[in-house]
Parts: structure tokens; sequence; C-alpha cells
């Protein structure tokens, strides 16, 4: 067996859940001695791969390929998979994933099977996903030749990764044949001064569950009391009441504090991925049923507008 | 109500026909008091077409997804958004469902019309609610049925679009329930281009938003209505009044100090105000039977929420009896609700499909078929507004100590909800329109009354159709014996008072009350019994069960406050045992407190009012 | 300007979940239109309204499904195609394009619009793969549209509050991000002009396809919490004092 995961790069740097990715493949490997390789296209990072265990790195010569597109990427990975014909090809449930990845299963008319949480060896390959907003799971096994797999965020750790040595070789790859139709522009930021939430110890984040803006002084209070950074979740930022910067989850930070705590955040699995990696978790919901309390390590069934208030004047 | 009617007394016994087919009678008002239940069919919400299930989904997804999110701005009085979403309403053709195409609406059924306020209602703002039904309720309608041409192209195309909001001016400061004794008055001027209106109108909802006003005034002694443009030169608007409850909707005085309105905006004919101000209330009332109904649900679901987390002696207070018996007892407050409401609105929808749109008298003729509907409109209304007043009462009481805090929602409710006994004709007018109307439509025949009464005194409990193992058979024979009773209770008052019983309210109160009674259990009946078989009919047997229950208690009792009333001494007793030998001879004995049990284990199993 | 709109039904957040032999028990199940799919949608109908375009709903599923055609046409979608088809959950995404695409491949589509990803399996692949299927052009997380003739632009959202403009030449097909914009309401006009909106429905057996997911699904379940959750319960200042312990004794906060 085969086994191809390709390493993402995000600001120059590679993406925490490409490194998971490739745990992932190591962990299968040694149940069923597969060979592991790895695709790297950002040329700049191929250093930080070289210490880790792997049967091969494929870099490329071509320079277009340093940054993103589609399409080249596209047709990169179809020569690569003619030469090297992986079983299983292996990414991180990134947005970039989301961009490509469905147009490389199309491409080479083989199943894609997104947003797994875990992979296990024994005669075949079986993965287990999340569905119906991660209320339930499910377990599938691959029956094809070759087939696409991708992990949510956190669902192995990257310290767990096992160290070794690794040749790269170099491919040089025609992409003469795409036909651009996709210009891709500058990248920017909306939010101004952007706030890293990923290093900070404590936070305190906000959920729909607290109401309205003005109770948001509130979460604030708290978090001034106990030095901890303010976080949200999507839907207090749509609505104007918290800065986009502040957001976590999927399509915000992905944090991993020594306390979360969570405040009127029912926990939509987008939320989740971007927070449950936090050592300690406090959830304070009305609802019973909220999905946080499934990851929470202290659950607070109750009104936050009552209990808050009195805690920080309590500390 | 205030005209005598004539009473055709020249009949005898003998004359009267046996009619076999009374289901021939649907789409009249009234009918439930004489359709046996095997004869009976009612409109209910298993009724709705899908494209009313999609009008109902459209106006729910409004209510909850925009007006609720900012339901705390709207409880105290703020113009600006309440606009902006009566805008947003219009644009969703919410505002134009019963004016006409050509002006811009949807003309659609009178049951759309309530499935709208219905659903609209989950923004659970009753203030908002107000606003919106007041507006086109009784402050379109006059215009739809009594405008002419030129008045509906300039107001109906605005009113439906939420461009120009409506109000219906009608009490004075000494003229409320008897609104035709009011003193403003309007003259013709000299050059015979503007009446002059003089007076003053009280406690007009929407007053001070609204751009048009429809108002009455005596031109020498006709009572005539009018309609009046904020921009008329003496038109004006008093202070926005401090109200108990649904604080987010205006209410003011308007007066008229030499007010210049144009002679075409006279509504209707000289003389005929009182007609338009009474017909126009008629359609309000059974709108109000649907928006309390949606009240009580909505109060079920709020009490149920707090009881659920709340924690006395270490358990949920969910788990004590005496709240399941409250709980039980607003599911079928509102099921009863619901049920006559959308009776009353269906039977109207029944008979207006008859009629011929194309034809000039449409509108005068479909504004007949609701006042024919008096008796339901009036049932509708008070059935909904007192499960809402119970519903709510109860809540502050689940709530505990909580009930009493306005940071809670359930003495918003208690408070928002107190109007609604009072307005659209208030809960004791209502009843004598009940009362006198099941009295007129005896005496003028309009329905097969005095026949029933007749052949209910030759035979208490004539056999029905139902099959004899009929999971209700018993309550099929409560029903119709409550029918035969109620018959027997207006032929001892036509007897002993005649036409003067519409003055007599000691006697009038408790025969309405009866006829309320005894619509929900044919109605509730009627509504259980078309379903087919499944999980939904089968929550719904303890509900009807416990209602026809509950309301045959009541009836009994109010015959027992009328008979020492009205019989004379010597007969009393005669009378009461052989009405407590017809009652005790069915054997009716359900176990009432096992029903409520069912009935509010099936509600924790939803969560929620779960019928609809 | 043709756009379609790729829509799903499926079921409700509140809905009850129950599995019995690895099947979710469907007819428990509340089914209402897929959220982001309503994005979507609104994202289709503003363009049309900019351009004269005409949008036309497809959806894969059982025959409930044409309750989100109705809602589709009822809020100004001109028409729609329904694949019946009663076992979509045990398609890969990979199949499920290529039904659609078989049956839409000859619409000429300048567009074609779908949701992020399904509330129930959330595979996020399907738009994407037909863009290749059909040799469009593609974008997904897509958080905002310019259209000037048949230069198309597109804001797309990037992880970690980054974004980024986009030119796509036309065909394209674009999945959506929820919150680009606000769906509207259905008018009540608008809900009775649906049954004169003409719906091609079809088997999906009838398009001839041989289809093998490359997967078979083992096992449905609920899943097994990770984590031991104390619970803290009591009156108010009862919880009060018990956080205020966790965080000083045992996060040991400052």
């Amino acid at each position: 067996m085969k086994i191809l995961v390709y390493i993402e790069s995000t600001n120059n740097k590679i993406h925490p859940v490409s490194l998971e990715s490739l745990v992932a493949a190591q962990k299968i490997s040694e149940s069923n001695g597969a060979e592991v390789h790895a695709v790297i296209f950002n040329t700049n990072l191929i250093d930080a791969l070289s210490n880790y265990k792997l049967d091969g790195l494929i870099t490329p010569d071509n320079e277009e390929l340093i940054y993103y597109h589609p399409l080249l990427y596209l047709e990169a990975f179809n020569q690569i998979n003619l030469k090297y014909k992986p079983n299983l090809f292996i990414f991180g449930h990134t947005y970039e994933t989301r961009d490509w990845v469905p147009r490389l299963s199309a491409k080479l008319d083989i199943p894609f099977i997104s947003d797994c949480v875990d992979i296990k060896y024994s005669d075949k390959i079986t993965v287990n996903r999340p569905i119906y907003q991660a209320k339930l799971a499910q377990k599938l096994s691959i029956t094809s030749e070759q087939a696409i797999i991708s992990f949510q965020a956190g669902s192995f750790s990257a310290d767990d990764i096992n160290r070794g040595v690794c040749n790269s070789n170099s491919e040089s790859f025609d992409l003469s044949s795409v036909v651009d139709t996709i210009n891709m522009g500058e990248r920017f930021q909306e939010s101004s001064g952007g706030v890293d939430l990923s290093s900070a110890e404590f936070i305190v984040s906000v959920g729909r569950g607290i109401g309205k803006e003005e109770n948001i002084p509130i979460a604030e209070n708290l978090a001034d009391k106990i030095n901890a950074q303010i976080g949200s979740s999507r839907p207090v930022v749509d609505a104007g009441w918290l800065d986009h910067s502040r957001q976590i989850g999927s399509s915000g930070q992905v944090v991993s504090p020594k306390l979360y705590f969570a405040l009127g955040i029912s926990g939509a699995i987008q939320h989740l991925v971007g927070m449950k990696g936090s050592k300690q978790i406090i959830a304070i919901s009305k609802d019973k049923n909220a999905p946080i309390f499934e990851i929470a390590d202290y659950a607070v069934v109750g009104d936050l507008l009552e209990i808050i208030p009195k805690l920080t004047d309590n500390l | 109500m205030s005209q005598d009617v004539e009473i055709k007394e020249n009949k005898t016994l003998d004359e009267f026909t046996k009619l076999q087919d009374l289901s021939s009678l649907e789409g009249l008002g009234g009918s439930f008091l004489v359709c046996p239940l095997d004869q009976y069919n009612v409109f209910s919400k298993e009724n709705f077409s899908e494209e009313q299930k999609m009008f109902a989904s459209t106006a729910q997804d409004f209510a909850v997804n925009r007006i609720k999110p900012v339901n705390d701005q709207l409880k105290k009085l703020n113009k600006d958004l309440s606009l902006e979403l009566f805008k947003e309403a219009g644009d969703l053709g919410f505002l134009g469902i019963d004016i006409p195409e050509q002006y811009g609406g949807m003309e659609l059924d009178k049951t759309t019309a309530a499935i709208v306020v219905d659903y609209l209602s989950a923004c659970e703002c009753p203030s908002f609610m107000v606003t919106l039904s007041a507006h086109t309720g009784i402050g379109i309608l006059p215009i739809v049925w009594y405008g002419n041409e030129d008045q509906k192209k300039k107001y109906l195309t605005k009113f439906a679009t939420g461009e120009w909001m409506g109000c219906y001016a009608l009490t004075e400061p000494n003229a409320g329930s008897d609104a035709l004794a009011g003193e403003t008055t309007a003259y013709l001027n000299d050059e015979g281009t503007h009446y002059i209106l003089n007076g003053q109108k009280i406690y007009i909802t929407n007053g001070s938003w609204a751009e048009v006003c429809i108002t009455f005034a005596k031109v020498g002694d006709k009572y005539t209505s009018f309609i009046v443009d904020k921009t008329c030169e003496g038109f004006v608007i008093g202070a926005e009044e401090k109200k108990m409850g649904i604080k987010g909707s205006s209410t003011v005085t308007l007066y008229f100090e030499n007010c210049k309105v144009p002679v075409e905006n006279m509504l209707g004919k000289l003389g005929q105000g009182g007609a338009i101000a009474f017909n126009s209330l008629y359609a309000g009332r059974y709108k109000l039977g649907i928006t309390t109904a949606a009240g009580a649900k909505y109060t079920i679901k709020c009490a149920y929420d707090f009881a659920l987390e709340r924690k006395q002696f270490s358990r949920s207070i969910t788990e004590f009896d005496m709240l399941k018996n409250k709980f039980a007892q607003m599911v079928v407050r509102t099921f009863e609700a619901y049920t006559v409401s959308y009776a009353t609105t269906g039977s109207i929808d029944f008979s207006i499909s008859k009629l011929d749109k194309n034809s000039d008298d449409y509108y005068e003729k479909m504004q007949k078929i609701i006042e024919d509907h008096a008796i339901e409109a009036s049932i509708a209304k008070i059935v909904g507004s007192v499960s809402l007043a119970e519903n709510a009462d109860d809540g502050v009481q689940i709530f505990g100590g909580a009930g009493f805090i306005e940071e809670y929602p359930a003495a918003q409710i208690y408070r928002d909800e107190r109007i609604n006994r009072i307005f659209e004709g208030t809960n004791e007018i209502n009843k004598l329109i009940i009362g006198g109307t099941f009295l007129k439509k005896a005496i003028l025949e309009e329905l097969p009354i005095r026949d029933q009464i007749y052949h209910r005194m030759e035979d208490y409990l004539p056999a029905l159709t139902f099959s004899g193992d009929h999971e209700l058979s018993s309550e099929i024979s409560v029903i119709e014996l409550s029918r035969s009773l109620m018959l027997d209770m207006l032929h001892r008052l036509i007897l002993k008072y005649g036409q003067d019983l519409k003055n007599e309210q000691w006697a009038l109160e408790p025969l309405a009350d009866i006829v309320v009674c005894f619509s929900v259990m044919q109605m509730g009946f009627a509504r259980y019994n078309q379903l087919p078989d499944g999980e939904h009919k089968k929550r719904m047997n303890c509900v009807v069960k416990y209602s026809i229950y509950r309301n045959f208690n009541i009836l009994k009792e109010r015959i027992n406050m009328l008979v020492p009333y009205i019989c004379a001494n010597s007969e009393v007793g005669d009378v009461m045992d052989s009405i407590n030998q017809r009652i005790n001879d069915l054997k009716y004995i359900p176990d009432a407190i096992a029903l409520k049990k069912s009935i509010c284990e099936e509600l924790y199993k939803h969560g929620k009012y779960y019928l609809g | 300007m043709k756009i379609c709109v790729l829509m799903k039904q499926v079921a409700s957040e509140d809905s009850p979940l129950s599995i019995s032999n690895n099947i979710i028990d469907k007819a428990s199940l509340n089914l209402v239109t897929n959220e982001p799919d309503s994005y979507a949608l609104e994202e289709a109908l503003l363009i049309k309204e900019k351009t004269n375009g005409e949008v036309t709903i497809c959806t894969l599923g059982p025959e409930s499904s044409q309750q989100v055609i109705k809602d589709g046409l009822a809020k100004g979608a001109d028409k729609a195609i329904h694949i019946i088809c009663d076992n979509t959950e045990t398609m890969s995404s990979l199949d499920i394009a290529k039904i659609i695409t078989k049956k839409i491949q000859n619409e000429n589509f300048d567009l074609i619009f779908s949701g992020l990803q399904s509330n129930d399996y959330g595979f996020a692949q399907l738009g994407i793969i037909i863009s290749e299927l059909l040799d469009y052009s593609n974008a997904c997380l897509v958080m905002g549209t310019e259209i000037n003739e048949n230069k198309l632009k597109i804001k797309k959202e990037l992880e970690n509050g980054w974004f980024q403009w986009s030119e796509l030449k036309l065909p394209a097909s674009l999945s959506i991000q929820s919150g680009i914009n606000q769906p509207r309401y259905a008018t009540l006009k608008g809900i009775m002009s649906v049954k004169n909106k003409p719906v091609d429905k079809i088997d999906f057996s009838e398009l001839g396809l041989s289809l093998n997911a490359g997967y078979t699904i083992d096992e449905i379940s609920i899943p097994q919490k990770s984590k031991q959750t104390q619970m803290i319960e009591g009156e108010v200042d009862d919880i009060v004092s018990q956080l205020t312990d966790i965080l000083k004794n045992k996060i040991k906060v400052s």
C-alpha cells in the first residue's frame, strides 16, 4: 500500500493539520507497512520536513506551484498520480482542500471521503467521520483501489509524529495544458490589527446565548478579571457585536488555551473544530442539549446573565 | 342587535317539517347549533392546503427570524422600527390578503388571513400583532366592503404595501360599547365641498402612526362613516396613552377640530355608519380568536421551558403533579381556541367560495356571510381571549416568584393578554351577541332551530349513524344531550321573555355560556372525528375527551343556574329532576385525572403544544 | 445569465435522531431546506435580478424534496429539476455529482451555485466536483460576487480571517459561504406563483448510470464522549461558588 500526504502551506508555514495528517499516515504504516510519501508545493518549506520519517518527499521544480491555484495543483496531482499511483491520498480538511480536491476526485474518478476524524487499518482502511452536525458518526470502509480522504483539524496530535530520514525527489510538472480560467487575486485581511488568540493562555468566548450586544461587557469584565482574551463564535461576529479577529472556529482561528470558558455557545461543529484542543473547557448554556457540553470538562446549564456577573464579583 | 326582529308566531307545531338532511346547512352561520354530529363537519388546521402550509411557513419564518430578535425594542413604543417591520410585512404580502387584486392585494380566503396572523404570532410580540391586525382588519375592511372605486384605488393600493397604515376610530368618551351614542358631528360646509367634523375618538389603536382613519359622525341624525386623511385640516392627534400592556403599540385620542373632510371621503351612504361600524368588527373577532390561540400556545412553551430548568426539592418542577394539571389544561384550552377559530373561517370560506366573484354585489354578499357568522366570530373571540387569559395566569403561577418579576417573560404575557377580553367588543358585548343572535336565528327561522326544539322535545337523544363501538360514543351522547338541553333552555326563555330576552342579561349570559361550551364540544368532536387514523388522532383523543368533560360541567352548572331563575317555583323540582335523570342515564363518568396525565405526558414528550 | 442552484432537503437541527441497525429513522426527521443552500439561492436570485437571468433549482432526493423546490420557486426561482432518488445517503459525492451532471450537462448553465455543505452528511464537495465534470472554473467559500457582462469577480474566504478577490471565466461553479447575504422570505404572491412554474421530474434510474461509491457504510452511531463532563448544578449562588473554586484552585487563574 502506498499513501501520499499533501503538506499544505499557509502564510509560508506548514499548515498544522497537514502534520496531523502525516501522523495518521504513519499510524497506518505502522500497522500494515504502507509506504508513506508526502508532497509539498511550497519549496521554501522542504527543510522543515527533513526530520520526519517518510519514504519519499515529492517537491516540484515549478515555481508557479508555490502559490495556491486550483487548476495547476489539479494537473500536478494528476501527473503525480500517473507516476506514483498511491492507494490513499490524505489531506487536511482545510479551506484550500475544499476548493480543489473534489476536482481531483472527479479527475481521477476515485471517491473522496472528506472531514474524517479517525482512521484504522485491518484488512482494509476504515475511517470515522461526523455526520448530522456531529450528532452522529459514521464508519466507512474503503473498497476501491484508490481513494482520497481528508482529516478535520485536531484529529491527531502533531506531537506524535515519527521522526527519521526523508529523501526528497524533485519532480518537474508539465503544466502547459492548463487553461487558465481562474485568476487569483491578492489576499487581504478585513479587520484592522488582528488579534492572535492562538497563544492566549485563557480565553472567554462569547456565543449567541449572550442575547444582545449590550451584554458583551458581562463577558469582558470576566475576561479582565482572569486576564483572558475575548473570543467568539461566528454568529456574534456576523451580528457585528465583536470584531472578526475574535472569531474562533473553522472560518476563524484555531486555539488551544489552558482554559476555554464558553459563554452561551451551543457548539456548532464549525466552532468546535477551532477550540476542541483546549486543555480545560467550561461551558455555560441554557440548552441542556448543547453539543459543547459533549466536549466540556465542566458544564453549567443555566443563565449566564445571572451567573457570570456574580462569578466575576466573587473572583 | 338594536333593531327589533319581527316574530313569526303564526306557525303551529304541526307545520314544522322534519328536516332529514341538515348537512345542507354547511356554511351557514350557527349551523353547529342544529346539525347533529353525524351531519356536521368543521374546517381545522389539519385541512390546510399545500399553499396554505407555505403561507404559514413564510409567516413563521418572518416572525421568528426577523421580528422576534428585535422583540426587546418593540416592547417599548418604537415607531420607526414598528413601521419598518410593518412595511416589510407589506412587501411580503401579509397586509393585502383581504384586498382585491386590482388594488394590489392578494384577495385570498379568510382562512389564509387567519393563518398569516396565526403564524406571525410566532414573533411573540403582541404589540406588533395588534398594530398589524388593527390595520388589516378594521383599518382596511370598511373600505373593501363599502368604499367606492376611487376610494379603493386611492387607499387600498397603499394599504396593501404598508406604505400607509390605517386605523378605525369609533369609541368616544361617552360612547364605548354603545357606539351609536357618539357625539361627534359632521355638517356640510356652505360651498358643499367638505364635511366639517367636530368631536373626539378615544383609545384608537395605530392612531398616531396611521395616515388614514375610518371614523364615524352624525350628520344631523344620520350616523355616517368618513375616511379622514391625517393631512386634513383640523385633524389633531393626542398624546400616547400609557397602557397596562401592549405598550409597543400606538394608542391615542384623535380630535376633530372643525376638521375639513372632502365630500368624496364619505364612506358608504349617509346614515350607513351604524352598519359599517358593526359589520367591520365581526372579521376582527375571529382573527382575534386566532391570535389569542397562538398566544395561548406560546405561553405553554414559555412556561414549560422555564419549569424544566427550575429545580425545587432537587427535581425539575415539571415533575410535580399540580403543575402537570396546569399544563394539561393549558393544552386543552389552546386546542379549543384553535378549533373554534378555524371552524369559523372555514365555514365562512365555504360560503364565500360559492359566490360569483364577478358579480357587482360580491363584496356586499361576502360581508353578509361574515355577518351571518356573528355567533361563531363572538365565540372564537371569547374562547380565544379566555384561553389565553387562563394560560397567562397559569403561566405566571408556574414561574412562581419569577412570574412577578418583569425580567422574566410571564409578567409581560400577563399584562399584554388583558386587553383581549376588552377590545373588538368586550366579552360581555360578545355574549349579548351570542344570546341575541341565537334568539334571532330561532325567531326569524334563519336556521331550523324551532324545528329542532320540537324534535328534541320528542326525542331527547336521537339515534345517530355512528357505529356503536365508536371510541367517543359516550361523548357523542353527551354532546347530543347538551344540544337538547341547550334548545330546551332557549325554548323556555322564549316562552318566558319573548324577544325581550335580549334585554334579560341575567338569563342571557348563562345562555351564551351554554352556547359557547356547546360549540367547543361540537366543533372539537368534529375536528377529531374527521381525522384519519394515526399518531395525530391518537394524541388528540385525550384532549378532546377532556375538553368535552370540562365544557359539559360548565354547561350543567349554567343550567342549574338558569332553571330556578326562569321556571315557576312549582316546576323547578320536576324540571331539574328530569334533566338530572337524563344526565345520569348517560352513565358518563370519565377519569378526568387520567386524561390530564396523558395530555401532560404528551406535552412533556414534545416540549411544546403538539396539536398544530 | 442562466444559473443553476443545487439544493438539498435535510433534517432540521432539532430533529430527533434515532438509529436502528445502522440506519437513521427517517420517519421521525423534520425535513427542511439545507440552510447553506438558501444562501446559494439568494445569491443566484440577486444576480438574476441584476442580469435579467433565469434561476433553475436542481435537487436530488426523494418525493419529499419537492418542498425544497416549492420553497425555492416561491422565493423567485423560475423552474426546477427534481431527480428522484431515495437512497442518496449511501452514495458518494462523486456519484451524486455524476447523476446531476448527466441531467444538467446540456442546459448550458453559466453559473452553478451550491451551499458550502449539507447539514446532514457534510462532504462539502458537490459543486466543485461538477465543475471538473463539466470543465467549469470554480471557487469555494464565496463571500461576495460581482458580475459585469461576462466577467465574474468573487471574494473568497480563506482561513484565519483572510480573504481573496479572484476573477473567474464563465461558466463557473461556486460554492457559497453561509452569511454572504440575507436570504429573503417567500412572498405570498411568490407562493401562489409556484403552481405555474415548471418542474422537470425524472427518476435517477432513467439516467442509466452505473455507480459505485468505492466505500461501504459499516456503522452509524451516536459518538462516544471522549471526556468526562462534570455537571455543575444548583442555585445560582451554588454554581458561582463551585465555578470560583474550579477557576481558582484547579485551573489556577491569576
